[in-house]
């Protein structure tokens, strides 16, 4: 497979939360504001990108027996370091994201593509996967973030994530948020209208792949 | 070939190897990291600080590493001077337990009122008990302030329940308030040497509350552990409850608190009626009808107590019985009251010999868990202690020949932490006070006879 299309497949095609519908539980939490997806992005991109690594570069020692115990040893590994590494420089958006984080350990991405893709590619392919899927993940994130956020609390507020006494806020339109937005509730729907968008412009993409194919198909037949 | 290794090896060695590689990998960062999340989690606590008591004018850290009696639930104290000037006390507390976990959070408390309360760290309890301790904590401020007993008017109000981490929230409010009750008064104790027995204290408490101001002169008697002598002065006006406080503090009140802690009993009142800290005591461990006057008085008194204790270590006397030659009465006392006792040590100076052993007092009474004690009081070997056991049979029984001198001389210093000898019975201090009588009397003896 050409590794530009391993990098991109992550991206839209096999986006792991608007397609494979994986790891959804942290979406939930993270999506609340565009601050807290963007750190979801960082700590699932470390993860991903370190555990695809390792168990790529690995693979070959690796007894399919015990693969999955290992792996998740692994990525347990992993995602306690991001942990105390979000605790330790960015202690509010640890604390916001709370138990999430430490939650990414069984996220169906990781295990996922640790099992399906990292233990049977070279190192390259999987780090670029890893590339690939964190970004999809962070892309569904923060557009499910941009819109939830904004009618949640009419704005958006950023924050420097290494002190958050340093922070821009912005919601001019504050007296008309609709609090629910940023609750669990306004996840689930801003989660559903999200998917169901995706997959209308993806659906409609592939219609007219298909009805590209067959003008193309009909007209080669009739050039004979 | 190269021959295969056993998977029953290979996969424990795969398996402890990548446990092994990954701990030290946890160990390195959490050893970068681990400085930084203690000073995160203190600055987050100095937040929550200048939120309940804003721009105030400096914060001072309370020494609390040796108060035992602390209530669990106080992690942290601190002075803070607020922007109006007054006095306030900022305290770092824990629920003791939780639906999940504890909610660590800081409590502001001005005039003995809890008059702001920040979450410092939730992530410990159930997501639905954290935000009802935010709906609670946002309706505490200095105009709406919890005062001890308006929990759950404050709690309805905020529209906040949480059956199992409210309670705990308020146990730990409550502890931080007894505890800023007895931490804002300023005690005054000067202590002046009547006798070798006897000390006289002269103790006073400012507590800044009302009808909370009292002095006292204490007469201790250190040799029974006891307070012999009791003079209370108040220094309010007026007595709490319409005078009810004064009869309290002149001991003629009839609750169950005043006998027991403040009418003086022939023997006196015993330190141990003193030991437990105001704050750890129970919620209605001070009566009714005069709960302010109870509090500082035990206050008072347990400041007291402790100083007394501080200043008294031992002291041990010892003379030649009258009309006897052999006999030595020696009075043994020591802070640790279960060594005291009083005896009649006969000896055989020529043969070096101690006859007998005969115990006038003990200081010390038999209850559940001093029955090794009395084992020895008893002269009884056959207790359910062997090491004591032991210690009985070798110092304390003494055979028809006598016990030897040099047994008694063995340990240089018996007051000294018995740590290797065996002095360490189970009953320690009573060995160890028996222990000293006997030596006591040897050495006067051997002193008298030139030896």
């Amino acid at each position: 497979m050409k590794k530009s299309k391993i990098l991109t497949s992550g991206i839209i095609r096999e986006n792991p939360l608007l397609v494979m519908l994986l790891g959804l539980c942290p979406v939930l939490t993270a999506t609340e504001s565009i601050m807290n997806a963007l750190t979801m992005f960082v700590a699932v991109l470390f993860v991903l990108f370190f555990s695809n690594l390792i168990i790529s570069a690995l693979r070959r020692f690796i007894p399919t027996e015990i693969r999955i115990p290992i792996y998740i040893v692994i990525i347990a590994t992993l995602v306690t370091i991001i942990d105390l590494l979000l605790q330790a420089y960015t202690p509010d958006l640890s604390e916001s994201l709370g138990v999430f984080i430490p939650l990414i350990t069984v996220n169906c991405i990781i295990l996922g593509r640790a099992e399906a893709f990292a233990s049977k590619n070279t190192v390259v392919d999987s780090m670029l996967d890893a590339i690939g899927m964190a970004i999809g993940f962070g892309l569904a994130c923060l557009v499910i973030a941009i819109f939830r956020e904004f009618i949640g609390t009419g704005g958006f507020t950023f924050a420097n994530p290494f002190d958050s006494e340093m922070k821009v806020v912005w919601t001019p339109l504050a007296q008309y948020a609709w609090p629910q937005m940023v609750q669990g509730t306004g996840g689930f729907l801003t989660f559903g209208v999200v998917i169901g968008v995706f997959n209308t412009i993806q659906m409609k993409i592939t219609k007219n792949q298909i009805k590209k194919a067959k003008l193309l198909a009909d007209s080669q037949k009739g050039g004979c | 070939m190269k021959k295969k290794l056993s998977k029953y090896i290979l996969f424990p060695v795969l398996l402890g190897g990548t446990c092994l590689v990954c701990s030290c990998a946890l160990a390195g960062v959490s050893f970068m990291t681990h400085d930084t999340i203690v000073a995160n989690a203190e600055r987050k606590f100095n937040k929550a600080i200048s939120s309940i008591f804003p721009q105030n004018a400096s914060q001072e850290d309370v020494d609390i590493s040796g108060e035992a009696d602390l209530d669990p639930s106080i992690l942290k104290v601190v002075k803070v001077k607020t922007a109006e000037g007054k006095d306030a006390l900022a305290y770092k507390l824990t629920t003791v337990g939780g639906y999940k976990g504890p909610i660590v959070f800081a409590a502001g408390i001005a005039d003995f009122k809890v008059v702001g309360i920040r979450l410092v760290n939730g992530s410990g309890e159930d997501g639905l008990g954290v935000a009802a301790f935010n709906k609670f904590a946002a309706a505490v401020s200095t105009e709406s302030a919890y005062v001890g007993d308006n929990f759950d008017s404050l709690t309805a109000a905020a529209g906040a329940s949480a059956k199992v981490t409210l309670p705990l929230v308020e146990a730990a409010l409550n502890a931080a308030i007894a505890d800023a009750a007895s931490r804002s008064a300023e005690y005054e104790v000067t202590v002046e040497q009547d006798s070798s027995d006897i000390q006289l204290f002269h103790s006073k408490i400012v507590s800044g509350e009302a009808y909370g101001n009292m002095s006292a002169d204490i007469k201790v008697d250190r040799k029974t552990s006891a307070i012999t002598g009791l003079t209370i002065t108040p220094e309010d006006a007026a007595g709490e409850n319409n005078g009810y406080g004064f009869k309290m503090l002149d001991g003629t009140a009839e609750d169950a608190f005043t006998t027991k802690y403040v009418r003086l009993p022939e023997k006196g009142l015993k330190f141990t009626l003193f030991s437990k800290a105001p704050a750890a005591q129970p919620d209605d461990f001070f009566p009714p009808e005069a709960p302010i006057t109870a509090k500082n008085y035990y206050s008072l008194m347990y400041e007291t107590v402790k100083q007394a204790k501080a200043l008294i270590t031992e002291i041990t006397t010892v003379e030649l019985k009258a009309g006897t030659t052999d006999t030595y009465v020696v009075d043994h006392w020591d802070k640790n009251s279960y060594g005291n006792m009083n005896a009649d040590v006969k000896l055989d100076v020529a043969n070096r010999k101690v006859l007998d052993v005969v115990f006038n007092s003990y200081s010390a009474f038999p209850y559940e868990g001093n029955e090794f004690g009395m084992d020895i009081i008893n002269k009884n070997p056959n207790g359910s202690n062997p090491s004591l056991n032991e210690f009985v049979k070798k110092y304390v029984v003494i055979p028809d020949g006598g016990l030897s001198f040099d047994l008694f001389l063995a340990i240089d210093d018996p007051l000294g932490e018995p740590v290797d000898t065996e002095l360490k019975t189970g009953a320690t201090y009573t060995a160890t006070g028996y222990y000293v009588t006997v030596q006591t009397a040897v050495k006067e003896a051997l002193k008298g006879a030139g030896n």
